[in-house]
């Protein structure tokens, strides 16, 4: 008999409708064969239909109660607002009846249905301004749009471009790295003629005994420059570069006139301003002191090599001849290394993560904006730095350099300047889709922490996707 | 130099105290001149003249005298006072003072500074300056001697014996506190300035030093100190006491320590209320409030005292064996413990004024010191949820987004909080023109989910002739004045200030339209809230960080008279004002940061800046306890640490703790990273979760705790000797606290990487885990696992608590659903509790429109009915109707005879509701009996029967 009945009410139930409850999902809540109903995510737990929405929380995932507040907090507690002439939305349960009218999910107000406080459907308007706005948001899109295609169209190009620039780059590495093969071969290949290495042992001696001074002097130099107190912890390999080449031009003002007409201490000189532009370019990350002892050895090498020092046995007793074959392996060495580096460059503009989703960084490079903001004004370089001006001081801090972004379109810019007492400057830009670049607003939810809302085509759809199918 | 900078640079918080900004005791002359009193007394100097006597509307009227070395003595009338609920009341000024017939030292002086001690302190802090007395005390009088019987039953004696004068009190013959057993009275009488103060004062008491008489220099500061020394000292015994408690606030244990040479702590403790910057755990240094009441508890007795003075003040502790104690008392019956404890109170300025309270249990001595000073004020039912707070959210569209991201992440949420950048160049009263253009839609869309936002004011007023409300108090001239009678000028937040005198009548009602509906600050939104900090006073390079104490208050009064009571003076000035905001309809929440004896009826304080240490959440906990104890018990602290970043584990340990915190405030400095609970990752953002909402589903229990705390002044956490008070193991036990009147006995896991914890569960009762219902009996002490997501929490058979379990974003967004409770059966299967129900927000409960219902649980039986004499007027009971019992929980009863259906009768009706047996699957579980939606309600009177 009781299940008879709860028959007829389940079946009253469902030719009507379950508050809360979508019409698609009305199948859900149908009886078993004695007339229960299990829980949707718990069906060990059965209850008779009457403790559907009857108040009170039976079902453990909270899915007998979806159109009152009986178990809200719960997994399946939620509430469904139909908004008729609007867009059908879900609520979590503990919004129901609680006093409030929660129109950015119930336009219709049924979520009130209590009547603890009067909510009138609003939906018809809500549509209409959706409507507006839906149509503003595809203006956007399709300005913004339009743009953003022009940047990838360029961004293919410039890609293509890097891509022949780094094949051709590899043909020269190639072509390079045969070349010293070859210069490696012939220096090898090298007799030692006696006669020549007595002459230049010879020559070598009097070089030596009228550089020895200058040459001390240069080391001493040298090791001064490694010596300089902790303070040198700091600097970078650029500093120390500058210093040995000041130290340079002062050790060459020391040479007495007559010196200047030989050609040695010029060749020299050369020969070191060469090695010195190579260390330049040199990623000598470990720091300034294993700088310093680079150009310390490859100083001695090229003294060696011209026979101002003595060097070991082997340089010692090579011809000049073969001294020069060296010179032309070292030049290609210098060639290959040159290539290289061309091509390391390359590649790496071309790393995923440096060119950005469809290689669109590469159209954005010094692309720049800035609006008036309050008492700051406000520059990003889409991909190069974020920086705040004062109104007052006119004077720019940078708040950071671009890092790369994270999903949904936020660029991270770090390592700006530091603040008193506290971090380096940096900023996170949340890019929303518009026709032109502009801040929205600027936040900054912690110290030299800065929230920027900005609107940019970076950040709208391109023709023929998404926008079109977001819509009703 | 450079990399030695670079590497303090780095150092991130190395939290200490400036100590160097603070006097010791050594360094200040009135507590130094008292220890050296101390250490020389040998026989009192002062004596009861009992030709003086005489009797007078209840109360006792004489004259002390005190022997100079010089000339006659000087005289001290006092008065002694018999209280109606057993207070005993002891008031002493100095005749001199009184007939202002004294020079003061300082010429310009002359006519702004009063001459007489304050005598005030006592307007401030009682609720009421006609104490009812107690009628029936009786006076018997003897030659040397004069017995007073009174408190229930005459089982209370006081004996006052004339000479030397001292006073001792007992409980069925059993002396429990003595005073001046040890000599240290000491009222420093008043003497010319002599022409030369480096020389031996000729006018000196007996045993008195010259240290720091007269002008006082500390700091590059030096106090005037016009009316020349005028401290007030006096020892209290504790006889058989080994457990003292009280005297907030400190960052110290929950029993008090031991002080002086042979002490824990070298300095005494101390009440001048200082913006303490990076305070230091484990210290008698003062903070920001202080509160000189004082509890001594052993098995079988508790008493207390309160010493009411707010001038600058400093307690020494000593502990000694009674038999070396001293010998100078008939005692008629000696004390059973062995241990007294010897407290030395001593006040810079001020009459003497102290109370004495004998119990004989804790719950009365709470009561007996909140008949005087008043209960909590019973706090909108928003109050008790959590806030959420930093320094600073920073637009309308920050505060907007934070509340947002609340319900994003389905964490409730009831309050958040603006500290000083919402202001336009701090100058109170105005809103950050750009950042806060439109605030009243701010307040509205916080109102739509029934938030509140509560914003800063605190007393210190930027100097700008362009700012209303400076240009209004120096017309009226209702500013602090300095010694000279100018405005006293010092730096704040808002720079170069003056500070309001909340002592002046005239500025607190200019206070009050500063509030007022309609007024351009606070428009006519009903939820902004208001946090009153920085009123030590705290002055920037000021001397010891506040006002000068030879600073001039309304009517003369000098700073030092006043000092501890000005933040309560504030806080109060902004309570009246919003009164009159309301007109009385709805209860005010002020949170206060300097607080005195009766802060408790303006609103809720805090422990200020704190850090976010395990020390520091540690600490916590007894600082709170003392507040409770001390009449306080609205009180929290900054969650997660204000200082310096917390672990994600230290920030969930601490939510966990604040679940039961009276006030629940995540706040942070303006250094630190953001933490919001949902900005971190799982599993600590779902743990943070569950704290707030645990709370939340407490609340109607917690709410009930409030009104006991506001109508009978009991803690709403309250340390185990409270409610263990035979129970010797928990007297020093600071670690665990019971919430309420629930029997919920909590151990928050408050130490890094905890694996398990110690749980004492103190008494023969039945304990129930609160998560796994598995069952211990007491007494015993237990070991918990205590990973990240368990708090250990026990639920003491006998108890029934109201709970609410469905979520909402906000406590008050739940008022209209119904209750759950759960009862937790004894070893007799009886449990009883309380619930107390309201309209939450409204002063209605002051006409009837409450109730407060007695919950008992026995032979099967669930039965709701009034507390006696609380009977709920109809009208509130039709208000309510809807308001309904959905689900009763009985834990641990014998489940075999019950009835598969509860019968409920109500209101001559009958019912059924089913019963539902749970199993919680562990063996050593208690059984879980469900009575399912059995929509009783919740203020009516009902029972349920289940067999």
């Amino acid at each position: 008999m009781r299940n008879l009945l709860a028959f007829v009410v389940a079946s009253t139930v469902i030719a009507t409708k379950i508050r809360g409850v979508a019409d698609e999902n009305l199948a859900r809540y149908k009886p078993d064969e004695d007339g229960l109903w299990a829980c949707l995510s718990a069906p060990q737990v059965r209850i008779p239909l009457d403790r559907i929405n009857d108040d009170y929380c039976d079902c453990p995932d909270g899915s007998d109660e979806p159109g009152t507040s009986a178990c809200s907090g719960r997994s399946l507690a939620v509430f469904h607002c139909e908004n008729l002439g609007h867009i059908p939305r879900d609520m979590p349960a503990s919004r129901v009846n609680d006093g409030v009218c929660d129109y950015e999910y119930c336009c219709d107000g049924s979520d009130e249905w209590k009547g603890l406080v009067s909510c009138p459907n609003k939906c018809a308007e809500m549509a209409k301004q959706y409507k507006v706005d839906q149509a503003a948001e595809r203006d956007r899109q399709r300005r913004g749009g339009l743009i953003k295609q022009q940047w990838l169209n360029k961004a293919k190009i410039l890609k293509t471009d890097l891509q022949q620039q780094l094949a051709k780059a590899n043909q020269k590495l190639l072509t390079a790295n045969v070349a010293l093969e070859q210069a490696r071969i012939e220096a090898n290949g090298d007799v030692v003629d006696e006669e020549s290495v007595t002459a230049a042992v010879g020559r070598a001696v009097s070089l030596l005994e009228k550089y020895r001074d200058r040459v001390t002097m240069l080391e001493s130099m040298l090791n001064n420059l490694e010596q300089e107190p902790s303070e040198a912890e700091g600097e970078t390999a650029a500093d120390v570069r500058s210093k040995v080449l000041s130290g340079l031009k002062a050790y060459r003002r020391s040479f007495p006139a007559d010196a200047a007409e030989e050609e040695s201490p010029e060749a020299i000189g050369a020969e070191l301003q060469d090695l010195l532009l190579d260390l330049s370019r040199s990623d000598y990350r470990s720091g300034s002191n294993s700088l310093l002892v680079g150009l310390k050895r490859k100083l001695r090498e090229v003294l060696e090599k011209n026979g101002i020092l003595p060097g070991d046995e082997t340089t010692a007793n090579k011809s000049k001849k073969s001294a020069k074959k060296n010179r032309q392996v070292e030049s290609a060495e210098e060639a290959v290394k040159k290539a290289q580096t061309i091509v390391d460059d390359l590649s790496t503009k071309l790393e995923d993560r440096n060119t950005g989703p469809d290689d669109l960084f590469l159209a954005l490079e010094g692309i720049c904006f800035s609006s008036d903001m309050g008492e700051y004004e406000y520059e990003i370089c889409i991909t190069g730095s974020a920086s705040q001006t004062g109104k007052s001081s006119r004077s720019s801090t940078s708040l950071g350099s671009f890092k790369g972004n994270n999903e949904g379109f936020k660029f991270r810019y770090e390592d700006g300047a530091k603040c008193w007492n506290g971090p380096a400057r940096s900023v996170e830009v949340t890019y929303s889709c518009g026709p032109e670049n502009k801040i929205l607003s600027v936040h900054e939810p912690e110290k030299c922490f800065y929230a920027i809302k900005a609107m940019s085509p970076l950040a709208c759809n391109v023709s023929g996707d998404k926008a079109d199918h977001d819509e009703l | 130099m450079l990399l030695l900078y670079l590497v303090l640079a780095w150092i991130p918080y190395c939290l200490a105290a400036k100590r160097y900004l603070f006097k010791t005791c050594d360094q200040s002359g009135f507590c130094n001149r008292n220890r050296y009193y101390a250490s020389h007394v040998e026989q009192s100097p002062y004596s009861l003249d009992s030709a003086s006597c005489r009797f007078e509307s209840g109360a006792l009227y004489a004259t002390l005298l005190k022997q100079l070395p010089n000339g006659s003595p000087a005289q001290f009338p006092l008065k002694l006072s018999v209280l109606k609920d057993g207070q005993f009341r002891i008031q002493i000024d100095e005749q001199t003072r009184l007939e202002k017939n004294i020079n003061l030292a300082r010429e310009q002086s002359a006519d702004i500074v009063r001459k007489e001690r304050y005598n005030e302190a006592a307007d401030w802090a009682l609720v009421s300056d006609e104490l009812p007395l107690d009628t029936s005390a009786k006076f018997v009088p003897s030659d040397s001697k004069l017995y007073i019987e009174y408190g229930p039953d005459h089982s209370f004696t006081a004996t006052i014996n004339f000479e030397p004068f001292q006073l001792s009190f007992a409980v069925n013959g059993d002396i429990q506190i003595v005073l001046n057993e040890n000599g240290f009275f000491n009222m420093e009488h008043w003497r010319p300035r002599p022409s030369n103060t480096s020389e031996p004062d000729p006018n000196a008491g007996l045993y008195e030093s010259d240290t720091g008489k007269w002008d006082e220099s500390f700091g590059g500061f030096t106090d005037s100190k016009t009316r020349g020394p005028e401290s007030v000292a006096l020892d209290i015994s504790f006889k058989g006491f080994s457990h003292v408690y009280g005297i907030p606030e400190h960052a110290d244990s929950l029993n008090l320590r031991s002080t002086g040479e042979q002490g824990e702590h070298s300095d005494p403790y101390h009440l001048f209320n200082v913006d303490i910057f990076e305070y230091e755990v484990n210290s008698t240094m003062s903070t920001y409030g202080a509160i000189p009441f004082m509890q001594a508890h052993r098995k079988g007795a508790s008493v207390g005292v309160f010493w009411l003075n707010g001038a600058d003040t400093w307690v020494d502790i000593s502990r000694m064996s009674s038999e070396a104690g001293s010998d100078t008392h008939d005692q008629k019956v000696l004390s059973a413990s062995k241990t007294t404890t010897l407290t030395h109170w001593i006040s810079e300025a001020g009459v003497l004024d102290l109370f004495v309270f004998l119990g004989p249990t804790p719950k009365d001595v709470y009561r007996q010191y909140s008949s005087l000073t008043g209960g909590t004020l019973m706090p909108q039912l928003s109050a008790i949820g959590y806030h959420q707070c930093r320094w600073n959210y920073n637009s309308e569209e920050d505060v907007l987004e934070v509340s947002a991201k609340f319900d994003e992440h389905n964490i409730p949420v009831d309050v958040i909080w603006l500290d000083i950048a919402y202001t336009d160049q701090v100058k109170y009263f105005t809103w950050h023109p750009s950042n806060f253009p439109h605030p009243q839609n701010m307040l509205a869309e916080l109102d739509k989910s029934k938030r509140k936002l509560v914003t800063i004011i605190d007393p210190h007023i930027k100097i700008d002739d362009d700012y209303f409300v400076y240009k209004h108090l120096k017309e009226t001239g209702t500013y602090l004045r300095n010694s000279a009678g100018e405005q006293f000028e010092g730096e704040c937040w808002s720079g170069h200030s003056v500070w309001v005198d909340p002592f002046n009548p005239d500025e607190r009602k200019y206070w009050a339209e500063l509030h007022a509906l309609g007024g351009d600050f606070a428009g006519n939104a009903s939820n902004i809230w208001f946090w009153n900090d920085m009123n030590e006073p705290s002055v920037f390079e000021g001397a010891e960080t506040t006002a000068p104490r030879d600073a001039i208050h309304y009517d003369g009064w000098e700073h030092r008279d006043v000092h501890n009571i000005f933040g309560m003076a504030y806080h109060s000035s902004t309570y009246d004002a919003l009164i009159a905001r309301h007109k009385g309809t709805l209860r005010p929440f002020i949170l206060t940061r300097s607080f005195f004896a009766g802060s408790q009826r303006y609103g809720p304080m805090w422990t200020g800046d704190n850090a976010a240490t395990w020390d520091f959440l540690k600490v916590s906990i007894p600082m709170l306890l003392t507040n409770g104890i001390a009449g306080m018990p609205f009180s929290g602290v900054d969650v997660g640490g204000f200082f310096d970043n917390p672990s994600p584990e230290l920030l969930t340990r601490w939510y966990q703790a604040a679940v039961f915190y009276p006030f629940f405030r995540a706040h942070a400095h303006i250094d630190t990273k953001r933490r919001e609970p949902y900005l971190y990752d799982e599993p600590y953002l779902s743990l943070m979760r569950d704290a707030v909402n645990l709370r939340y589903a407490f609340s109607p229990a917690a709410y009930t705790a409030f009104y006991r705390a506001h109508t009978e002044g009991m803690p709403i956490l309250r340390p185990l000797f409270v409610e263990y008070p035979d129970a010797e193991n928990t007297f020093g036990v600071e670690d665990h606290f019971v919430l309420g009147d629930t029997g919920l006995l909590v151990r928050p896991v408050t130490e890094e990487n905890a694996a398990e914890v110690q749980v004492i569960l103190p008494d023969a009762s039945i304990y129930y885990d609160f998560d796994t219902q598995e069952v211990f009996q007491g007494p015993t002490k237990i070991t918990v696992q205590t990973p990240l997501e368990k708090i250990p929490i026990f639920a003491r058979g006998g108890h029934i608590i109201p709970q609410r379990h469905r979520e909402r974003r906000s406590l008050e967004l739940a008022k209209f659903d119904p209750f759950t409770l759960v009862v937790y059966v004894d070893e007799n299967g009886e449990a009883e509790g309380k619930h107390y129900i309201d309209d939450f927000k409204s002063y209605e409960y002051q006409n009837g429109m409450y109730a407060y219902k007695d919950l008992l649980f026995k032979g099967g039986r669930l039965i709701s009915q009034d507390v006696e004499g609380h009977q709920p007027n109809s009208e509130f009971l039709d208000s309510i109707e809807e308001l309904v019992i959905e689900k009763v929980i009985v834990i641990g009863l014998e489940t075999s005879n019950l009835s598969s259906e509860a019968l409920i009768k109500e209101n001559g009706e009958e019912s059924t509701a089913e019963i539902i047996i749970n199993s919680k699957g562990s063996s050593s579980a208690a059984s879980e009996i469900l009575i399912r939606n059995p929509r009783v309600s919740a203020g009516g009177n009902w029972e349920i029967n289940l067999l």
